[in-house]
């Protein structure tokens, strides 16, 4: 292999997983365009490395956010029931749907991703009383929230969603994970994005486990993506905790953007 | 032991076994690429699988607290990964 692409792909990795630790999600919505259009691979080829990526960066992530005692596991594994039912699903139906389909599929969560990083704001949820359900320590403001979980069944129905996107894609899913749990089920903000990490990796291993077993990853290709991804994780889970990440959210939904018009170019063929 | 502290340690333990088979891996392919590949694909097998044995270690941690609420509901996701796992073999 070129050590171009050699450095390319850890540099990819590292970039992603950095960004995903941050915002709570896996960084497939950066792998995809990048190993689609940069690196010339066909979707599924993609959606195969991307998993593993995200794969590395929400294991590595979940642990560091499960260790401090700020992810929720059981929320996480709760909200899991059906976004594996979603991704088992997605693995299968990617199996029989054009590729070209795959892209369009991405290129609209891509677009709804953007707009929910440009003009959503994180929902301000928990309170410091007594007898909530659980609690969350946020480092930045030194307060203990204490919070219950609102509308489970709504919470399960879209999580499903985001499992048949995680396979059919290659994302995690972390974009409709987060605000699920933060505007709809009252999770704080801290919570939920250090929970979805933690749910993506079991999201990811639904549907990287029929690739692996089918043997259709690009080893070399999966195996670089997975050790930058491992580096940029290690800076990422550190940094979080004293980033505001609101203000970058902002500037980050335009690279997303960028990133759905450069697919679509390429699904249209003038990329 | 604390759930928390269970999983996060399997998850962590997991993922850095898998990257130094695959940084062997790596180091082997230079010589040898059949050798190097089969570490390759043990290191990507070790990681895809490390959220899988997380369930279970959830599992475990919360039947040793004694919460049978959330057990049921680890117990589950477990269920539907085995089914994930099935489904690929059988596809």
């Amino acid at each position: 292999m070129e050590p171009v692409i050699i450095i390319g792909l850890l540099i990819l990795g590292v970039g992603a997983s950095f960004l995903g630790s941050l915002f709570g999600i896996g960084g497939g919505i950066i792998y995809i365009p990048f190993l689609t259009i940069v690196f010339g691979l066909s979707p599924s080829e993609a959606a195969a490395i991307s998993l593993i990526g995200i794969l590395a960066t929400s294991a590595g992530a979940g642990a560091y956010y499960a260790e401090h005692g700020i992810s929720n596991i059981r929320l996480g594994l709760y909200l899991e029931i059906g976004t594996t039912i979603g991704a088992i699903a997605g693995a299968i139906i990617s199996a029989y749907v054009e590729d070209w389909f795959l892209s369009v599929f991405f290129i609209v969560f891509m677009l709804f991703n953007a707009a929910r990083m440009a003009f959503g704001h994180g929902k301000d949820c928990g309170d410091e009383g007594p007898d909530h359900e659980f609690t969350v320590y946020d480092p930045k403001s030194g307060k203990t929230l204490g919070y219950d979980l609102k509308r489970k069944g709504i919470g399960s129905a879209t999580c499903v969603v985001a499992g048949l996107y995680s396979s059919m894609t290659g994302v995690g899913g972390g974009v409709i994970k987060v605000p699920v749990m933060n505007s709809i089920m009252g999770v704080p903000m801290k919570a939920a994005t250090s929970t979805s990490s933690y749910m993506i990796g079991i999201t990811a291993f639904s549907g990287s486990i029929i690739y692996l077993i089918n043997g259709t990853i690009l080893l070399d290709y999966a195996v670089l993506v997975a050790i930058g991804s491992f580096l940029g994780m290690l800076v990422g889970t550190r940094v979080s905790a004293h980033l505001d990440t609101s203000s970058i959210k902002k500037y980050f939904s335009i690279v997303l953007v960028a990133s759905a018009t450069s697919v679509l170019l390429k699904l249209m063929g003038v990329l | 032991m604390d759930l928390d502290k269970a999983t996060g340690r399997v998850l962590r333990y997991g993922v850095y076994v898998s990257i130094v088979v695959m940084s062997i891996g790596l180091f082997i392919s230079l010589f040898c690429n059949s050798v190097g590949s089969v570490f390759l694909y043990a290191g990507v097998a070790i990681l895809v699988l490390t959220p899988f044995f997380s369930i279970i270690a959830s599992s475990l941690a919360l039947y040793s607290e004694r919460d049978f609420k959330w057990l049921r509901t680890s117990m589950t996701v477990l269920l539907i990964t085995i089914v994930g796992i099935l489904v690929a073999l059988f596809i």
